[in-house]
């Protein structure tokens, strides 16, 4: 589902990823593990090209995305669900409007934009809250928000940055499960943490980096 | 791409930020009005030259003692000319005073002098004044007179305006869109999280544009519109009045401007400004 070959990445004169080569099967669960600026978040944005690979190829779902046109990238995006530690939720909309942008975007009819988005907040635990506004929502409420903001297009991949940085335990706990329940449904889930506790809890494959290197594989 | 999710999410864009909306539209509105008024001014002004012009005279005035011969040569060269004795000349400027007119009546004897008139209007001007050089060398020929002194620098002064008033033009539309662009760029930047999150998700950079565009159509729309009524009634409120106050602007008619296409022609100019100004400050907020 995602391979890295010998790939490169640096900002100005500071490498971030150096020789990164990986494969990521379809329908696994893996942890991205490393410390604050070992390369986690880069080596993720490199997947839903918010960022640009130096040197190497990179093939999401059989796709090399290292040649891929800029006007080619949203439709690339369309397949990746992307979670992040701050939400990034629209504080304006409702919790139903913030799930249905994902939608709005594919240019699906009201219709099914309402079933949909009212099916995914009820798989989160979230219907009874479309109407809210987000700031009303706990930290935990708020990631599950944006998780079915990034799943609710059936996306074949979730990559997840630190979604539970900003969560007490109990809340933590929550998000992984549901990750969990996700991925056992199908989805190829990454989640880049550093939280020790979370990759003890769940047995997954555990790709550790270091200094934009990988230096562990636990495949 | 939904054209109704589109045209709803320009609307409410300008209900977001109705602050901006409303500095767009007025400063669109404000360049129109100004753009306008120059312009109308300096068709009128035209179109008052050109009805003058066609009804320039050049009057060739001949000595007391100019004998028949000469009369005869001076009516040779200036062709289909029309002879104004002294007499008749008189009686045309009796008539011109009104009853003021009764006053020459006490005149001694009539100080005017025979003429030739000779319609020249739409021939060029450097052609009218060699002719009235050549005409004014003639024996018995005391004077030519065709306006030069006014007719030449009114015509090099509407020039120069012309000039000023499109460079001037041109100027009043730059700073429009680049103020426009500034609202509309402030109105981006507060909604940039919203764009970087469509962008997330898969939004082409086109769909975040569309709304962006149609909100300056709309609000460059509303502009022309606004500048267009006040033009528009300023026109039906004026005109009239400076009609009778000036009467060479009687040769122009009633309606000397195409004013319902003039002001089409404004609110389709607004439209376009508020859809320059938008595209110009959507572009920088895409790269996400």
């Amino acid at each position: 589902m995602i391979q890295f070959f010998h790939v490169y990445k640096q900002y100005r004169d500071q490498p971030a990823l150096t020789d990164v080569s990986l494969e990521v099967d379809k329908g696994e669960f893996v942890f991205l593990t490393g410390p604050s600026g070992a390369g986690k978040t880069t080596l993720l944005k490199l997947i839903f090209c918010a960022e640009r690979a130096h040197r190497g190829q990179i093939l999401v779902n059989g796709r090399n995305i290292a040649r891929i046109r800029d006007s080619a990238v949203p439709y690339l995006r369309r397949n990746i669900g992307v979670v992040f530690q701050d939400f990034k939720l629209l504080p304006a909309a409702s919790v139903f409007e913030n799930v249905a942008l994902t939608l709005q975007v594919l240019g699906r009819s009201g219709k099914e934009i309402r079933r949909k988005v009212m099916d995914m907040l009820e798989a989160v635990g979230l219907e009874h809250k479309a109407a809210s506004s987000p700031q009303r929502l706990s930290g935990g409420e708020q990631q599950r928000v944006a998780i079915a903001r990034a799943l609710v297009n059936d996306p074949a991949i979730l990559l997840a940055d630190e979604p539970t940085g900003n969560l007490d335990p109990a809340m933590t706990l929550d998000i992984m499960n549901l990750l969990a329940d996700v991925n056992a449904r199908g989805t190829t889930v990454m989640v880049a943490t550093h939280d020790q506790g979370l990759l003890e809890r769940y047995q997954k494959r555990r790709l550790a980096l270091t200094n934009g290197r990988v230096t562990e594989d636990g495949r | 791409m939904r054209a109704g999710y589109l045209g709803r999410r320009a609307l409410l864009g300008m209900r977001q930020s109705p602050f901006g909306a409303a500095v767009a539209t007025a400063t669109i509105a404000l360049a129109l009005f100004v753009a306008g008024t120059v312009a109308a001014a300096g068709t009128l002004a035209a179109q008052a030259l050109a009805a003058w012009d066609q009804e320039l005279t050049l009057t060739v005035y001949l000595d007391d003692g100019a004998t028949p011969a000469q009369r005869q040569a001076v009516a040779a060269r200036l062709g289909n000319a029309h002879f104004v004795g002294k007499a008749e000349a008189l009686r045309q400027l009796e008539g011109s005073l009104g009853e003021a007119g009764a006053v020459l009546a006490d005149l001694p004897q009539n100080p005017l002098r025979d003429a030739f008139e000779l319609p020249v209007g739409g021939r060029a001007p450097e052609a009218i004044a060699g002719l009235a050089a050549e005409i004014g060398k003639l024996p018995g020929v005391v004077d030519v007179d065709y306006g030069a002194s006014f007719f030449g620098p009114v015509e090099r002064l509407l020039e120069f305006l012309r000039r000023t008033g499109l460079f001037l033009l041109a100027l009043v539309g730059l700073a429009t869109v680049i103020l426009v662009s500034n609202t509309f760029r402030l109105a981006v930047y507060a909604r940039r999280d919203e764009i970087a999150i469509m962008k997330l998700v898969g939004a082409t950079d086109a769909f975040i544009r569309i709304p962006f565009l149609v909100e300056g159509l709309l609000e460059g729309l509303a502009g022309g519109l606004l500048a267009a009524a006040a033009l528009g009634s300023g026109w039906a409120a004026l005109w009239p009045r400076a009609l009778a106050a000036v009467s060479l602007l009687g040769a122009l008619g009633p309606a000397p401007l195409p004013v319902v296409r003039a002001l089409l022609s404004l609110v389709g100019a607004g439209g376009l400004l508020g859809l320059c100004a938008s595209g110009l400050s959507v572009g920088r907020f895409l790269e996400v």
